[in-house]
Order: C-alpha cells, then structure tokens, then sequence
C-alpha cells in the first residue's frame, strides 16, 4: 500500500515532498510544506539579487535537508519507509541514475539529457517497449549495460513486496518477458497496450541500473557472480544489499557505494544524516559536477535551519513560513528567495466508506455543498500571504505543465454559501446556520437526503489535522466557520502528521474505517519519482494504495484505466474533468514545496524543478 | 560504609527489577497488543502473527518475561521499525552526546554556581548578594529556547563568534572535536543551571554560616577561607548532591528544547521523534534507560551524601 507524502507521485508529507507509500516521507513533506508557505509571494517580490562574479571551480556547498528527515538508505530498491525526497533525488539520484528522468529546465518534461537512456520506443500496439542506453560508464570504468538493468529487475522481481514503489497490478506485474538482446539493449513485453507517456514516466522511471559486477553477491567476502539469475539467489542478494544499506556508519566505507554512475560520489556520511558528496571522476553524463563537495547538512527543526541560514552556513536552504517576514534580511544577506510550486493537489479526503457518516459522503450533492463553503482564493490570500496556488482537481494549474486543463485554476463550484443552502434544502435537509443541519426527507428520492441516510442524520463531521501547522490550523478553523453557515458542524481534532496519516489509511468498514475527514498536508500529494504522469490511480481509483477517501467510481476508474493506455490528452483531459465535477475530496489550495534560500555566490540552483528534484551538479559556486 | 553501600546497591537493584517488570506489562498494554504496537499500524495479519510467534508472544507471561530479561541483559533493548535499527543501537548513538553536552554544561553550572552562591551566602545582603539575585531570577525566568536564540543571534548571527548549530559528529570523539560549536548550547544550559544550584548553594551556605561548629571553627581562630572551605562548603553541598543526583536521569534523557534549538540530535529528540510516530520499541526501550538511570542517580546521591557527611552512614 502506498501513502500519501511519497515522493513519486504520492501523497505529501505536508512539505510538498513526497514520494510512494512512505510514512518518513510522508512526514517531511509535511514539515516542508510548513516552511513553504511564503514562497509563492517570495517568489514574485523576492528577485534574485545581483549577480555575483565569474565562477571559481570546486568549493563546497552547503544544503539544508528537510527538518528531521535524513537520507538514511543507500541501495536503490528502497522499502516504503525510504523513499521520500531525502532518499531518493536527494541523496541516491545523484550517486544511482534512474533509466529516466523527468523535470528539465523548471519544465515538466522528460529530461532527454540527463536520462541515461534513449527515448523509450514503443511498438506491436504499444505492448513492446525497446530501451536503448546510453554509453554510459561505472565509477570503475565498467560500461552500464542491459546486465546492470536485468540484475536490477531480477533483484525487484524477487523482492517486489519490499520495493516501496511497488504496487500490485503495477510495474513489475504488468511486464510479461523482459529480454536483453544486446549490452545496450533492453525490451519488456507488456501484458496489455499502454500509455507511453504514461509508462516511461511512472514505470519506467522507477528502473535503476546497479553495477552487477560489484553488488552481486550475498555475502562481504563472497565472489561476484550471477546470483541474481534464480529467484532464490536475487533473494539472497537483496537479503545481503539490504543489510548492508542499514548500516549507516558504513555508507562511506563500504566499497560496495563506492561503485557509481551518477555525477556524485559519497565521500563522508554520519549517522545523523550529514552525507559529504564529491564528483564522480568518471562520470560519463553531460554534466560534470563543477562543485568540489556537497555537504547535506541535517536539521532537526526548521527554526535550527533558519539560524543556520542567517548565521551563514548555508550556501541552499529554505525559509520556513513562520520567518516569511525575514525576506529582506535574507536577500540583504546575499540570498536569492524563490517559492518552489510542484506538480501536487491538496485536499481533505472524506471517507466515504465511514459506518456513521460515509453514506453522507457518498452523495454528491454534499460535496459540491461542502465545495461551495471553500473560499480557496481568501485562504490563498489571507493565509498562505499569496504563497501557494489554487487547486480545484486532481492536476495543479501550478507549476505550469501540459496536463492541466482550464479547470484546474478555474472553479466548477465556486465559494456560494448560499448555493449550498440549496443544495441541501432540496435533498431534504432542515439547515440550520449555525447550528447542525438534520435529514428529514429520507430516502434516495431527486429531492431525499440519500441512500443509507435516516431521518435525523445530522451534518456533523470530524475533521483530524496535522498538529503544529499554522497555516493548516487557520485553513481548518476557516472551513469550520464556513460551513457553519449552512448548518454543518465541524468538530475539528489534531495530530502528528504521522498519526494523521496512520489513521487515514484506506478501509473497506469496521473500526479500522472510523475516521470522517483528515487533512495531513500541503500538497497532500505530489506527483513526483515515477509517478509524473498524473493519473491518480494511487489516490483517486478504487482500491488505490493512498486512496483515503476511499472513492470507488465506476466512471472514474475506467477514465483511469485508460489514461493508463491511451495517450490522447482528451482521456486524461476526460479523466480531470469527471474528477473535478465529481469532487471526491474537498481540494484546497496548494503549497509551495518550500521557500528555497539560494546564495547568490551559487549559480545554477535555479530554476526549480517542478518535481522537487534537485540536480547539484549543475551547480557552481561565483565570487 | 560497606553495609550501607550494601544495602543502597540492593534496594537499588530492587527497583530495576520492578522497572523492568513495569515497562514489560507496558508493552503488553500497548493498544493492539505488543506485537501490533511495536510493528505499527501498517503491518499486515500475516506479519502481526510472524511476529507473535517468532518472539514467544503467544506463550506464558512467565515465559516471556524471562526471554524479556534475557535480552535485556545482552543489550537488546528491540527494533525500531520506523528507523529500520535496534534500539539499543540508536540509544547508544543519541545516549553519549546527551550526555556529554548536559554533562559538561552541569559541570560548568557547578564550577559557577557553588562559589557564587557561597560568596552572596557570605556577602549576603550587599551588593554582590542583590546584583547576583537579581541576575540568576532573570536568568532561570528565560526559556531555554528563547535564551539559545538570543545567544544565536548576538554570537553567531551578529558577532559570528561560534556556529549556530551544535557539533554534528555522529560520535562523542567527532562532538569534542569541534568545542566551538558545543559552546553555545552548554552555555544554553548552564546559565539556566547556574540560577537555579546558585539559589540552593546560597540559601544552604546561609543556614551553616549561623550554626555552632562553624562560630566554633572561628573562635579557634581558623581563616575565613578555612572556615568556608572545610566546613561550610562540604555540608552545604548536600542540597546540591541531591540536585546532581536527579540531574543524572536528566542528562541520560537528553535535553529536547537545547536539541532542537542547535540542532543537535540526541536523546530528548530521540523521544520526541518516537512518541510523535507511536515508535514503542524506542519509547519502551528510552523509559527503561531513563528508570535505570533515575535509580543510579539516586544511589550515587546516597552515597555521595555518605561521603559528605559521616553521620548518612551510620543511620
């Protein structure tokens, strides 16, 4: 199952980092969330400042980790509980490339340069998918080729369950062969037609090559070899690998990490998370890293890292909203402020599948009433100070990108309290402003409450939040005050983002399926590592492993589906528009990822990539 | 002696029993039942039952206890699933830096406190006396992150004279070896130390300044520094005994506000960190350290109480 704060694609930790089914991750989204707030304004007013002198080759730079979350995972099969922003593009990424990569230029797009890997052919009706890789070089001078790809698949393939991307149905249940004619070559026979775009940005990108001449083995002091070639030894190699990348104080001594292909190599790495990176020699990429280090310092709140920022020691770091007042100390001090949106939507899932209230969400005409009592624009103005963007559907209008539609950034049931008195009236129920609406006209009638609803059913919902989020908590006590104009009680409750996650996972019933309404962060998902394209299988279809609103439409898993082997962008486009007419969640604005602290000294940082990737080896430090 | 450090040993050996006998019913007290609580909520029926049966749960509580001890007694204090390492391994990662870092900021309160507050005991109602009091309220009024910000923005963001974060070495070697950087987060912690022994070490010296053996050492014609040196001081170190005694549970636990303050993880993060994800193991694992640690503290007050006064011993 996958949760939302996921890097790839995947719900939000609250910081707008997320990556698939990763509690850790899910949590550092959210803190990251919290200190971004005033990007967006930071963005526009905040200018880089002037540009500073010729570039110096080498030199170290210093990068703020996000609060309390670590990189702690080195091999590139991440479980769950490893695979957010820390451990993946910040961290592995850099030393580990995936076959593909997406986010160029503060584009949404696949990244032809620095993707080790040709563009994807697909053909015999799109179940045939060539990839061709680039000659591309080992940190030992040993060539990347198909063996690295195939050591790679036959390690997930017998391990699947413990790959944090891994869903079931999914990659790699969907491949039916994989063959690797040639060194450079690899072809994977799918079991049904599929969206290219679709499978080169969320299948795809989660392959990795991983240097088969050094890593294929099960033991310290045993040989290399083809282990991997039986189920039972690619067991014994993951079993082996594993227990190497727990060891944290061996990140930098272990011989193992030292074989790369990445721009990056690890030269130092603490316990507490402080990894020293330093250029891969070798690298045979179109960037070499310019930078002599890169030092990711860890922090254990965001208020240390701000000192830090203010203190000096840190040439990339970000701004937490509470200190969005300090815009002009930073840039006076030297630092270009930016707002750094990605490709996310925020909402509060409402669990449809509650025993108490769940038949109440199941009707439509109470989320378009519950919709209309969301004044998204006054809580982008009033709370986020500007930072942040609207949100009515599933794919954000910001950053710009060539999914969205015109919807996205344009409401289908705009802020009218009013509008929602009537919805409710004429389905039945006695509104009460200020009080708790009651259902009096049972049944499933055009002008009835609705199926499963009885007489007396009142319009009163629990909403969990995420505790210690200020923009979160004033988000939360504007709704309640909203909707209690039409007569819906809100009873609003908070806690740790990870309790909040933990108890929104999705249920069929029962009282593991006790929770009404949750609010964990912002954006609650980000579609980032491998899961790019934004189809929203995880979190809108039918059994989707981060679908805590537990939403099962017909209509809309089959839109789903076919987003998922269709390429035209009216089935995507087809998909968005049923959502966001549908409103299965209650959306609300976006969040910046985090207000990014730049040093002017620093080239190259900008402009931020859609995706919350960072790539340091296009990085130089000025005079 | 020996009989009474004796017994103190014993009585303190008794009561790591009971902890040991309290944080094992915890476990089994955690909702869901041990094996749900300490594998978390995503864990699935199939991995629930593995666990139940892998660690002996599903046998008597006899049983369990003993294999509970014997653990214990090799050091494995469990697994921490949210961090993916045993948790005697993350404690004894966190456990040396808080330490060291309370530890040296008690003894620079000590080094401070224990002359000033005899020296206002002494000068008691001057100048020094007022001027001392005055500070030392001001001082323990402030909140500890308050007084680490402001220390921040005067010494490092305004003057740059030490970094804002505390060492980031992984080990009390890596720590030691950058003491500019513990120097704002001990002195975080012993200006606050230092208001509150200074307070106890005063009002202390005052009461043994008027009792009979100390007219008597000065009718014999021993100096002032003799008098404060030989009599004074010592006795009125008890109140101070206690103090550092309880103080042991406290540097074994780590100090969360200084911790996140100069970002120096150790153990109050640690705890906080685990109680905020439901991480039992490390929340069961943290509870018995802290109840060794109060036990120990307590017998070393004991006995150093025995070492400053004579007449502990005999009771």
């Amino acid at each position: 199952m996958e949760y939302p704060h996921q890097i790839n694609g995947r719900p939000n930790d609250g910081i707008g980092r997320m990556i698939r089914g990763s509690t850790r991750g899910r949590y550092g989204v959210v803190v990251l969330s919290i200190l971004c707030l005033g990007v967006a304004a930071c963005s526009a007013s905040a200018g880089t400042a002037a540009p500073a002198g010729p570039a110096t080759p080498g030199g170290t730079v210093t990068f703020a980790e996000q609060p309390g979350n670590p990189p702690a995972y080195i091999f590139p099969l991440s479980p769950s509980s490893h695979t957010d922003f820390a451990d993946l593009p910040d961290f592995q990424y850099l030393m580990y490339e995936p076959l593909y990569s997406v986010g160029q230029d503060g584009k949404a797009v696949l990244n032809q340069t620095t993707s080790i890997a040709y563009p994807p052919s697909y053909s015999a009706g799109d179940t045939v998918v060539t990839v061709k890789l680039k000659p591309y070089k080992w940190s030992d001078g040993r060539p990347v080729t198909s063996r690295d790809v195939q050591f790679w698949m036959n390690v997930l393939s017998a391990n699947k369950a413990d790959f944090g991307q891994y869903s079931p149905g999914a990659f790699p249940d969907d491949v039916k062969s994989t063959s690797y004619p040639s060194a450079s070559e690899v072809v994977f026979t799918l079991k049904h037609a599929v969206n290219p775009t679709w499978f080169t940005d969320n299948e795809l990108t989660q392959v990795i090559p991983i240097p088969q001449q050094s890593w294929d083995k099960t033991s310290a002091g045993g040989a290399v070899g083809n282990a991997d070639m039986s189920p039972a030894g690619a067991k014994a190699v993951y079993n082996f690998l594993n227990s190497q990348a727990l060891q944290l104080s061996t990140y930098a001594t272990n011989p193992l990490w030292q074989t790369v292909d990445g721009p990056f190599r690890l030269k130092a790495f603490t316990t507490t998370g402080q990894a020293t990176l330093v250029p891969n020699r070798s690298y045979s990429g179109p960037a070499k890293a310019r930078i002599g280090e890169l030092v990711e310092l860890p922090f254990t709140t965001e208020q240390s890292e701000f000192n830090a920022l203010r203190a000096g020691t840190l040439d990339y770091g970000y701004l937490p909203l509470t200190d969005v007042s300090q815009v002009q100390a930073l840039q006076a001090q030297g630092f270009s402020v930016k707002s750094w949106p990605v490709v996310g939507t925020t909402y509060v899932p409402i669990n449809a599948n509650n025993p108490t209230v769940g038949p109440i969400f199941r009707q439509l005409y109470i989320r378009q009433a519950m919709t209309r009592l969301i004044n998204q624009p006054e809580y982008l103005k009033d709370i986020l100070d500007g930072y942040g963007s609207v949100d009515y559907g599933p794919i954000p209008a910001v950053p710009k990108n060539s999914y969205a539609t015109a919807s996205a950034s344009k409401p289908l049931y705009p802020y009218d309290p009013q509008a929602a008195k009537s919805l409710l009236t004429s389905h039945g129920w006695l509104v009460h402003p200020g009080g708790i609406s009651v259902c009096d006209k049972p049944g499933d009638g055009a002008s009835e409450c609705g199926a499963g609803i009885k007489k007396g059913a009142q319009l009163s919902f629990t909403l969990l939040y995420s505790s210690g989020i200020e923009y979160m908590s004033s988000e939360v006590q504007a709704m309640k005050t909203a909707f209690a104009a039409a007569g819906i009680d809100l009873n609003l409750a908070s806690a740790p983002t990870s309790q909040v996650i933990s108890e929104s996972a999705p249920c069929s019933g029962g009282s593991a399926c006790n929770f009404q309404m949750v609010y964990w962060a912002s954006p609650s998902w980000t579609y980032a590592n491998a899961n790019f394209y934004p189809t929203g299988e995880e979190i809108f279809a039918g059994g989707g492993g981060a679908n805590s609103e537990n939403y099962n439409d017909p209509t809309n898993n089959a839109n789903i589906l076919a987003t998922q082997s269709s390429s035209s962008p009216q089935v995507l486009s087809r998909y968005e528009s049923y959502l966001t007419q549908q409103v299965p969640v209650l959306w609300l604005p976006n969040a910046p990822h985090e207000i990014a602290v730049v040093k002017n000294t620093l080239s190259g940082a900008l402009p931020l990539d859609p995706y919350g990737q960072i790539s340091p080896q296009l990085w130089e430090l000025r005079k | 002696m020996a009989r009474y450090v004796t017994r103190r040993v014993l009585q303190s050996i008794v009561v790591i029993i009971g902890v040991t006998i309290a944080t094992f019913i915890l476990i089994h007290l955690l909702p869901g039942g041990p094996a749900r609580g300490l594998l978390g909520p995503s864990a699935s029926q199939v991995q629930i039952h593995a666990f139940i049966v892998a660690n002996g749960y599903n046998r008597p509580l006899y049983i369990q206890y003993g294999h509970y001890i014997s653990d214990l007694v090799h050091g494995n204090l469990g697994f921490s699933y949210h961090y993916d390492q045993s948790v005697d391994s993350l404690i004894a990662q966190n456990l040396p830096k808080s330490a060291l870092l309370l530890g040296l900021a008690y003894v620079v309160a000590l080094i401070v406190a224990i002359p000033l507050g005899i020296a206002q005991a002494v000068r008691r109602n001057g100048w020094l006396d007022y001027s001392v009091t005055g500070t030392v309220f001001v001082a323990y009024s402030m909140p500890t992150f308050w007084l680490g910000t402001m220390l921040i923005l005067l010494l490092s963001v305004t003057l740059r004279a030490f970094p804002p974060e505390g060492p980031q070495g992984s080990s009390v070697g890596a720590v030691l070896a950058d003491p500019r950087a513990l120097v704002l987060p001990v002195m975080t912690l012993a200006i606050v130390n230092i208001a509150q022994f200074s307070r106890f070490m005063r009002s202390s010296a005052l009461e043994n300044l008027v009792q009979d053996y100390v007219r008597t050492a000065r009718s014999k014609g021993a100096s002032e520094f003799v008098v404060l040196r030989r009599h004074v001081l010592r006795n009125s170190l008890i109140p101070i005994i206690t103090m550092v005694g309880l103080s042991i549970p406290v540097a074994v636990g780590g100090a969360l506000i200084t911790e996140s303050v100069f970002n120096y993880p150790g153990m109050g993060l640690l705890f906080w960190n685990a109680a905020t994800t439901h991480d039992y193991p490390v929340l069961m694992g943290f509870t018995l350290v802290i109840s060794v640690a109060t036990a120990l503290g307590s017998l070393a007050a004991d006995l150093l109480y025995a070492v400053a006064d004579p007449r502990v011993r005999y009771q």
